[in-house]
């Protein structure tokens, strides 16, 4: 079972890349490569889940780097302080905040691209904050008009895999948390 | 011995991946990941080939021959069209190209005598060739508007399965005219062989994938020659190696004190493997400053732009007389 689940999130994240790799000049990096890593990261939210997510991650900014692997960094923290500990199955409540369960995956995708499209900027470009964000706002726009519907769309097949009970509800990964 | 509660298995989980990416951030500084990286990229290659031999997009074009007539066609075609009226206006004008050169071909040999001493010319003719240079064309992987700013190097998908070795220059197709002038009977609006503009160099290469250190690259080095304008015609200066910087500009050494030099020059290869090739364009000369201590201090701005890099071609030497490729 351990096995199965690891072959298909390996399948799933490869596959992302492949496509990312031949249709350079169409998909901007992270367009589709995010999504797969935060569908294997939000499967049933266990620890391996989250170690293997944020580790193919990670390779992918080995193999691929910024100036700053903010993505890999960011994955972990994100997941462990804000989606685990949430306690409803509906929605995540933090704070005034309250974000229905369906949306955690474009949210989420959606900083760890901004996180990548900010770590590519250097040190140096970072001294005019402005013209840095400018650019960093220009990549990310392409960038999202890709990773908005593909995420969108894993959202809804992890839903529906909930619903038809291919997998264990996130909700019960969460309260035994 | 206990478990861990699942609260406590995430957070453990969270913190090994946070003490690896910072591990990894120090390895990639020190540039402990270069070796990985093209085996990284060529893992993802089986998939590529399979979606590209299955998708109707272009593919990648088999190796051809680089001659002045291979690369004739290349540029012509690209300004006209694909009807079959341009193919034999092209055809029509390829073949006066090649009737013009070969009248003046026949001239410089009256001219000039035997090309060997002891060899005619008919001799020379009939002789293969003993050095071939090829051209792989191939795709660049990694797209440069993301990250221009931490760009170190390119990926091309090209590798050891087209018989890439280290080493060897990466080109663009699309150049300009540098070493031919109204001496080579030039005329303006003729259509003769496309300057080739150096991309970089194979830095490492995996079975389909390869690394290129581009030419602003801080270690990347060349053999370049000066081309200095006067009358509006160029002629060879000075030769120097240059040598990338990390920043958008390279840096042109080995000058000596009495070399001419001026802002505006061009900076072409001082020929390739030390043999004469094809005109290779570098860049042109943006800073030319004479120092107290009687150096040079030289900025070439190269001529390719890393941005919006699709395609490039790999030149490649193989010796023709023993069979062997380098």
């Amino acid at each position: 079972m351990i096995f199965r689940g690891l072959f298909a999130a390996l399948l799933l994240v490869w596959f992302a890349e492949v496509m990312e790799q031949t249709f350079v000049g169409f998909l901007p990096r992270g367009g589709v490569v995010i999504p797969a890593i935060c569908v294997v990261v939000l499967w049933n939210l266990s620890a391996a889940g989250l170690f293997l997510g944020g580790g193919l991650l990670l390779l992918d900014w080995i193999a691929r780097p910024t100036c700053f692997p903010a993505a890999p960094l960011l994955l972990p923290l994100l997941v462990t302080t804000f989606v685990v500990s949430a306690h409803s199955d509906l929605h995540l409540q933090r704070g005034g905040l309250r974000i229905p369960r369906p949306l955690l995956l474009p949210l989420l995708a959606v900083i760890l691209l901004v996180a990548q499209s900010a770590s590519g900027e250097s040190m140096a470009a970072w001294s005019n904050p402005q013209n840095a964000v400018q650019e960093s706002l220009s990549r990310l726009r392409p960038a999202l008009l890709v990773l908005l519907p593909t995420s969108g769309v894993l959202a809804l097949l992890l839903q529906l895999s909930e619903e038809l009970g291919l997998r264990r509800t996130a909700a019960a990964g969460w309260r035994r948390s | 011995m206990r478990a861990l509660p699942d609260q406590s298995r995430k957070w453990l989980a969270s913190a090994a991946l946070i003490g690896l990416t910072i591990a990894a951030a120090g390895a990639e500084h020190l540039g402990a990941f270069s070796s990985v990286r093209p085996w990284l990229l060529d893992l993802c290659s089986p998939g590529r080939l399979m979606v590209l031999a299955l998708s109707p997009f272009e593919t990648v074009e088999a190796p051809q021959k680089i001659t002045s007539e291979a690369s004739l066609p290349n540029s012509v075609a690209a300004s006209s069209g694909s009807g079959s009226s341009a193919r034999e206006l092209l055809l029509r004008q390829l073949l006066i190209e090649n009737a013009r050169l070969r009248r003046d071909l026949q001239r410089e040999r009256q001219r000039s005598g035997p090309l060997l001493p002891g060899v005619e010319s008919s001799e020379m003719e009939s002789r293969p060739p003993l050095m071939d240079l090829r051209v792989i064309p191939a795709r660049v992987l990694t797209r440069q508007d993301e990250f221009p700013e931490v760009l170190r190097e390119l990926a091309i998908d090209a590798g050891r399965a087209q018989g890439l070795n280290r080493a060897e220059l990466v080109v663009q197709g699309a150049g300009r005219v540098i070493d031919a002038g109204r001496e080579q009977r030039v005329q303006a609006g003729d259509r003769v062989l496309d300057g080739l503009t150096v991309v970089g160099r194979i830095d490492r290469s995996a079975r389909w994938i390869s690394l290129v250190q581009p030419v602003t690259a801080e270690a990347f080095r060349a053999r370049v020659q000066l081309l200095r304008i006067s009358e509006g015609e160029r002629y060879p200066g000075a030769t120097g190696l240059l040598e990338g910087t990390g920043t958008r500009e390279c840096r042109l050494t080995g000058l000596g004190p009495t070399d001419a030099v001026a802002v505006g020059d061009d900076v072409v290869a001082a020929g390739v493997e030390g043999l004469a090739g094809p005109p290779l364009y570098f860049g042109r000369v943006v800073k030319a400053d004479f120092l107290a201590g009687g150096k040079w201090d030289v900025a070439v701005a190269p001529a390719v732009q890393l941005d919006d890099l699709e395609s490039v071609q790999v030149l490649r030497w193989e010796w023709l007389k023993t069979g062997a490729s380098r």
